[in-house]
């Protein structure tokens, strides 16, 4: 009986502590992750980068850190990012697919670019990037979450 | 990390059971609660009452119930009336005043007695002069004689400025005078000491909630006026507001 008690005072602790954490983890983690994720990708990739990160809420206590960032066409660029690409060819669609004969581009002097066929090396800057991302700033929503709440119990308590 | 979808999504999920000190303050709290428990009085029969099978049966000495285990007595044994239906016997407020009339008169009459023995020192010593002729003796009691009328004057003013100080300290002290003491703040005894007794007062019966919030537009307090809203909503009353109640 008294076992029974315990156990159930200490979830009614344990859900009021956690329900808090559940009403305020998307502010916390706005501020802690993804504040401070989307500065790190306007210097790193671009300004259109850091906007296209966003967080979801998915449950109690969970939520998901989101990149959708796309090309002119839609293409995923986020997962070319974020896993790499392999060296590839590139060529261009041609006029009977629908596209044009030759690729363009800007090069590094301004200058514009044409060409048939291009060999891309791949890519493996930014490889892994929003995994670190996460990893690195965990420890600083652990910690807000412990002071929030504290500070929470503590106004409780006056 | 996941890729439904179109999506690269990382899932991130907060684990009370991984934080430490997140563990202890449930701890701590728990605790706590544990201790307000066995300050509540207990309800249920009691424990030891085996052969009986009514469930309204008064244990009169053991400690049990649903808080078996729990030790202590929740109300106050002093008092308590274990023949009648209530639990606590209240005092006759009469018999309350009836008392402390019969305690101040018993004051009055120590300030009294204490004049009296200085006047009867004073006719013992006039005796004694009278009884004990020219001698030596004769004039060490006139110096105690004239000494101790000198003294009865200023002794009796004494005393009854006394009596009559602690007469008025105990009016002003006393619950609803000029200098009662209940309301006064203990402010190293206070642990949030810079709010106001009057918006604790607030806080405390409901009227207004304080939430910490990162956000520094909405950090602060709320206040709701009307007793219409059952669930405060944290919206600096703009909804109130909005809706006429404010």
């Amino acid at each position: 009986m008294s076992l029974d008690l315990t156990k159930q005072r200490l979830e009614s602790a344990t859900d009021r502590v956690e329900r808090y954490i559940d009403d305020n983890i998307m502010v916390w983690a706005t501020e802690t992750i993804l504040l401070p994720a989307q500065s790190n990708l306007e210097t790193s990739i671009s300004q259109r980068a850091a906007q296209a990160l966003s967080l979801e809420k998915t449950g109690f206590m969970k939520f998901d850190l989101v990149w959708d960032l796309r090309g002119e066409n839609g293409e995923p660029l986020h997962f070319f990012l974020e896993f790499g690409t392999r060296p590839h060819v590139i060529k261009s669609k041609g006029k009977e697919h629908g596209g044009a004969d030759a690729l363009h581009w800007t090069g590094p002097s301004g200058e514009g670019v044409f060409a048939k066929i291009v060999n891309h090396p791949g890519s493996s800057k930014h490889v892994g990037l929003i995994q670190r991302i996460k990893e690195e700033r965990m420890p600083a929503l652990q910690a807000k979450v412990v002071s929030e709440t504290q500070n929470k119990m503590e106004t409780d308590s006056i | 990390m996941s890729v439904q979808g179109d999506n690269l999504k990382i899932p991130i999920e907060i684990k009370t059971d991984d934080l430490n000190e997140i563990r202890k303050l449930i701890n701590d709290i728990t605790n706590a609660e544990g201790d307000i428990k066995t300050l509540r009085p207990r309800k249920g029969r009691g424990k030891g009452d085996d052969s009986s099978r009514s469930a309204f049966t008064q244990q009169e000495d053991t400690q049990g119930g649903i808080f078996g285990g729990q030790q202590g007595e929740a109300l106050p044994t002093q008092g308590r009336d274990k023949t009648s239906k209530t639990p606590v016997q209240k005092e006759n407020q009469f018999a309350k005043l009836q008392q402390d009339v019969a305690q101040q008169e018993q004051k009055l009459n120590g300030i009294g007695a204490v004049q009296g023995g200085l006047g009867g020192l004073q006719q013992g010593i006039g005796y004694a002069s009278l009884l004990g002729g020219p001698s030596g003796g004769t004039k060490a009691l006139g110096a105690i004689t004239k000494l101790a009328g000198a003294a009865f004057l200023p002794l009796t003013v004494v005393t009854t400025i006394i009596g009559i100080a602690n007469t008025f300290l105990q009016a002003a002290l006393a619950p609803g005078g000029p200098w009662d003491r209940r309301f006064r703040r203990q402010i190293d005894k206070e642990s949030a000491n810079t709010i106001s007794l009057e918006k604790k007062n607030e806080i405390n019966q409901g009227f207004k909630i304080i939430r910490t919030q990162t956000h520094p537009s909405i950090r602060g307090e709320s206040g709701t006026s009307s007793s219409a809203r059952v669930n405060q909503v944290y919206d600096m009353g703009l909804e109130s507001s909005m809706a006429g109640l404010q």
